[in-house]
């Protein structure tokens, strides 16, 4: 007991000696997450301010493609992200060398009648070089488009092909052939009415804001767990590791001193800063309730750090130890299903989750704060800290009797 | 001939030399008294050129330090405090390493011969196996290598049994006669300080030292 | 000689040598083929409540199936949606009573109900998907419907049935090609798919940050040897330390660029130079940073530990994790940040190329002066 305080004081000066490493190393977690958000929320901002502009060519004459391709604007303006517009072959380019217009999408001259023999037709997009992403979005909007054309176009010859057999005259039969294009296009691409969308809003994400700042917190809480209990690992030379045994001081002492070092570090922090959260979330919580969350955060810390302290006791190469401990971190918080929820991920994966201790905490976390669950059960994260510690001081047992 | 001319050495503001003077003449056995930190390695690492002096001048042979420092250091062998050694290798590979790296080259029996020398019989055991004394005498002997002109030994005899360190003391100082060789050293040793140095050096005021030297009746020198 | 000297102390770490030399080339191929296969696992749970339990709603539902992106499960409204609301699902589509009575009657106004919630990421797509295909069911009805008022208007006495018309409009669509789409930048003449090539970033994206670890962990010798007592050996031996240094730097470069020329023809079906000369550049890079840190660090621990974590923000900033075009185009001296992107782009920064001089020289000084 004696050592295990006098390393725990060394730790504390450690990390008083080393404050400047340390404040980088909680502020560095958070600049990758800020890098993260400001480059998710650059593609997704931006896809919805920034129109894609789209020349549509037609070089085909007839008067079928020109309705068709009129047709085909109207309903691309209805998209409040795009805008088409219909110009000659020479303006699309000069739009697009002049990067005033994303693609160009040509229509080839017969284009209309091939497409009533029912030959194949080639649309042709003409991609800007300079925007390579959006060119390929409107390659996408094409092929959507060109689908829904084809399967139209399948449908008017079914009718066609029947309509030949019937006494229509010919030139009844060629405005039914307008007539069906115009149609049965117009009727393929407004298809907006066939789905009645309902729209839920589920409680914990009812505000992103707020669901998102506390999933950023329960991230940082592993993170720092692990970086703060890997940064206090230190090398002992063997003469000192000597000459700590010769005073009585176990392998497992200083590691149990710098388990419950980070412990409280961490904890403290967290506990800060969920606070903080917590208040900015109009919800008014029991006592008991914040002593709930409390014990679920120390519970998820300690956790983590005890993970973390097996992986030091089985691996021996520093380099592996650092990546396995660095993977782990990944590995719990795509678990815990915080960031992004588990459903998404193949099926024999997911059965997995449930096994990880985030995932149960999250899940417990989650309900306490924005369903104001007034239940709570330590049971499966209790059970796994035991095993956790089970194993850990198993393995030091081990490793002691292996070492003498 | 070595001569060193009024340098001094400052760690930042703490001075550790002060305008310190010597010289070594061909065929000298010189020894280097003074106590713990009065900066006797820190005057064995500047002659050695592992860091320079703030000021002063060193001659080896009419050489200054200033300009010809790779054929001065093709001179010297210098044996450091700690040991100096690859411990993930074995004695073996550790000489056979620094042999492909010298001006000068040796054959394997050439290098085990050097390492018998040094009273070290182990060849193929690896140094982190190796005992505490038997490890500074492979540092001695790697230093040993080029066949170096002057020879600068920081505490070579500690930890080395009594026979052996009769046996290298008098392998080396024999050396230096024949082949007109320099040897400065330190020792805390002071039977060995008088038994073999033709001359002594004290660093520091230390009048302790200058007795008992003066008793002995060795030559002092004045730095 | 410098060679033997090399391999002695080499020697006992071989395998762990080689094993982080492989180490990118292996990862990214188990990374990428079990990211592909994931990819083809992962799913989009959603539920089907089939109301109507008609044929044409039972077809409907088989083709959904066939669908690589849906797990579709039946069940009934009830549970669908309460597995909605404990986001057990992404998303909930019920289709109606009267789905094939309102089809075949050339009604298709809310045939299908959709329930989301503000947590389906994919419902947008599922949507999409759905409705399209629901489309098309409409549009053959309708042309069935067509059918019959011609043959009415004509007083037609062929025979027609509803099955039947669906039925051709199905085969003409799936056995001709009626409208395909070709893609082509404008101003270059290869008329190829860019498909191909941005599924192939992604794998030296993940490349890219392997090699920068690996790099940076097979580098530590430098710390290891610089601080090592043995150092002042070296200024007896013919040998200087520096040379010495950078000798075993030209070996340990040579020997990696043969394994990224390997890696370059496992991954990447062509051989085309100035690529070639890209991932070279961009692995001269990942030297020049792993020296600039270690030449900075004294202890080999705090350098395990800082160097993944400069990794990781490298590659973020390269886009190999988030695709950062857009965050460029709004900031465009960010992207010179990290070397990462450069290679990604398969373009050499030149603000790097300076950087890998810059520190050559950089470490030269440091290094020769040690001994002055
Ligand atoms: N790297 C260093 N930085 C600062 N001060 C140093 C450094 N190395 C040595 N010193 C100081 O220089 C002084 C002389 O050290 P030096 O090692 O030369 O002593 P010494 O005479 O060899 O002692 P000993 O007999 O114990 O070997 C000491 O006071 C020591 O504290
Ligand atoms: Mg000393």
């Amino acid at each position: 007991m004696k050592n295990f305080v006098f390393f725990t004081h060394q730790y504390l000066k450690q990390m008083k000696k080393k404050w400047w490493k340390l404040l980088l190393l909680f502020v560095f977690p958070l600049v990758i997450i800020a890098l993260s958000f400001m480059a998710l929320s650059s593609i997704f901002v931006q896809s919805e301010q920034q129109k894609l502009s789209i020349a549509i060519v037609n070089e085909d004459t007839s008067s079928e493609s020109q309705l068709l391709t009129q047709l085909i604007v109207t309903i691309l303006k209805e998209n409040t992200y795009i805008q088409a517009e219909l110009l000659s072959m020479e303006e699309a380019e000069e739009q697009i060398e002049q990067n005033d217009s994303t693609a160009a999408i040509v229509f080839p001259s017969h284009f209309a009648a091939d497409l009533y023999e029912g030959t194949s037709v080639k649309l042709h997009v003409l991609g800007n070089p300079q925007e390579k992403t959006q060119s390929m979005v409107v390659n996408e909007l094409v092929e959507t488009i060109a689908r829904y054309i084809a399967s139209a176009q399948a449908n008017i010859l079914t009718v066609y092909h029947y309509a030949k057999d019937t006494s229509i005259s010919p030139e009844e039969l060629e405005s039914l052939k307008l007539e069906l294009l115009m149609d049965f296009t117009f009727y393929t691409m407004g298809k907006r009415k066939i789905l009645r969308e309902y729209e839920w809003v589920l409680q914990p994400f009812e505000n992103p804001l707020h669901y998102y700042s506390i999933a950023i917190l329960f991230c940082l809480t592993i993170i720092w767990s692990i970086l703060l209990f890997v940064f206090l690992s230190k090398q002992t030379s063997k003469s000192l590791q000597m000459r700590l045994k010769l005073a009585g001081v176990a392998f497992w002492q200083e590691h149990a001193a710098r388990i419950f070092t980070t412990f409280m570090t961490v904890l403290i922090l967290s506990s800060v800063l969920f606070a903080i959260a917590l208040s900015q979330l109009d919800i008014q919580y029991y006592a008991l309730d914040y002593l709930r969350m409390f014990l679920f955060v120390s519970l998820l810390i300690l956790l983590t750090i005890v993970v973390c302290a097996i992986f030091d006791v089985i691996f021996h190469s520093d380099k592996v130890k650092l990546l396995m401990t660095f993977l782990l971190c990944v590995v719990l918080i795509a678990g815990s299903g915080a960031v992004f929820p588990t459903i998404y991920f193949p099926y024999s994966m997911q059965q997995l989750f449930p096994n990880f201790y985030t995932f149960d905490i999250w899940k417990w976390l989650t309900d306490l704060i924005f369903e104001e669950r007034n239940y709570a059960s330590y049971t499966k994260s209790g059970l796994m800290l035991a095993l956790a510690l089970t194993l850990y001081s198993g393995l030091v047992y081990v490793k002691g009797r292996w070492a003498r | 001939m070595l001569e060193v001319k009024n340098i001094s050495k400052k760690y930042r503001s703490h001075e550790i030399l002060q305008n310190v003077s010597m010289h070594i003449a061909r065929g000298e056995v010189v020894g280097l008294v003074g106590q713990n930190g009065a900066g006797k390695s820190t005057f064995l690492q500047i002659v050695a050129t592992v860091m320079s002096a703030n000021s002063g001048d060193l001659m080896l042979d009419g050489l200054s330090y200033n300009c010809n420092l790779k054929a001065i250091r093709r001179q010297i062998g210098y044996v450091p405090q700690e040991v100096a050694l690859w411990e993930q290798l074995t004695v073996r590979e550790n000489m056979l390493f620094f042999a492909k790296l010298s001006w000068t080259k040796l054959s394997e029996e050439q290098c085990r011969a050097i390492c018998v020398n040094m009273q070290l019989h182990e060849w193929d055991k690896q140094v982190s196996k190796l005992s505490g004394g038997m490890k500074r005498k492979l540092n001695i002997a790697l230093s040993l290598i080029d066949d170096p002109q002057l020879l600068l030994l920081d505490e070579p005899t500690v930890g080395i049994d009594l026979k052996s360190k009769t046996e290298i003391a008098h392998f080396l100082t024999q050396q230096a006669k024949e082949h007109q060789k320099m040897i400065l050293y330190t020792s805390h040793d002071m039977k060995e300080i008088t038994t073999y140095c033709d001359r002594v050096y004290i660093m520091g005021e230390d009048s302790f030292y200058y007795d008992y030297l003066q008793e002995k009746g060795i030559t002092i020198g004045k730095m | 000689m410098f060679l033997f000297t090399r391999m002695l102390l080499l020697k006992k770490q071989l395998v762990p040598t080689l094993i982080w030399l492989l180490m990118p080339l292996i990862l990214t191929v188990v990374v990428v083929q079990w990211g592909n296969a994931a990819a083809r696992d992962a799913q989009i749970p959603i539920a089907i409540v089939d109301e109507d339990h008609s044929e044409l709603s039972r077809a409907f539902i088989q083709e959904l199936q066939q669908m690589d992106l849906l797990t579709i499960q039946l069940m009934g409204k009830q549970k669908a949606l309460y597995a909605l609301e404990k986001n057990q699902l992404d998303s909930v589509f019920i289709i109606k009573r009267n789905f094939e009575k309102e089809l075949r009657n050339n009604k298709r106004n809310q045939l299908i109900e959709a329930y989301s919630t503000n947590r389906s990421y994919f419902y947008f797509a599922v949507k999409e998907n759905i409705s399209s295909l629901a489309q098309r069911k409409a549009t053959q009805a309708k042309a069935a419907h067509e059918v019959k008022n011609l043959l009415n208007k004509y007083d037609s006495d062929i025979e027609w049935s509803f099955d039947e018309i669906v039925a051709q409009g199905q085969q003409r669509e799936e056995r001709y090609e009626l409208l395909t789409v070709d893609f082509s930048y404008y101003n270059e003449n290869e008329s190829s798919s860019p498909t191909e090539k941005t599924n192939l970033l992604t794998s030296w994206g993940i490349w890219a940050f392997f090699t920068l670890i690996s790099t940076f962990y097979l580098f530590d010798w430098v710390i290891k040897e610089s601080n090592h007592p043995v150092v002042v050996r070296w200024l007896q031996s013919k040998i200087s330390y520096i040379t010495y240094f950078f000798s075993t730097l030209a070996v340990y470069l040579l020997i990696m660029l043969v394994i990224d020329i390997l890696t370059y023809r496992i991954i990447e079906t062509q051989f085309i130079w100035s690529e070639v000369l890209v991932m070279l550049v961009f692995r001269l890079t990942c030297v020049a940073l792993a020296l600039f840190v270690a030449v900075h660090l004294k202890q080999v621990l705090s350098y395990y530990f800082i160097t993944p974590i400069l990794a990781l923000l490298l590659a973020l900033l390269g886009g190999v994790f988030i695709p950062m075009e857009r965050f460029f185009a709004k900031w465009p001296i960010m992207s010179e940040l990290s070397p990462v992107y450069a290679l990604l782009q398969w373009d050499v920064s030149l603000v790097w190329s300076v950087f890998i001089v810059l520190i050559c020289m950089y470490v030269y000084r440091k290094e020769s002066n040690r001994f002055a």
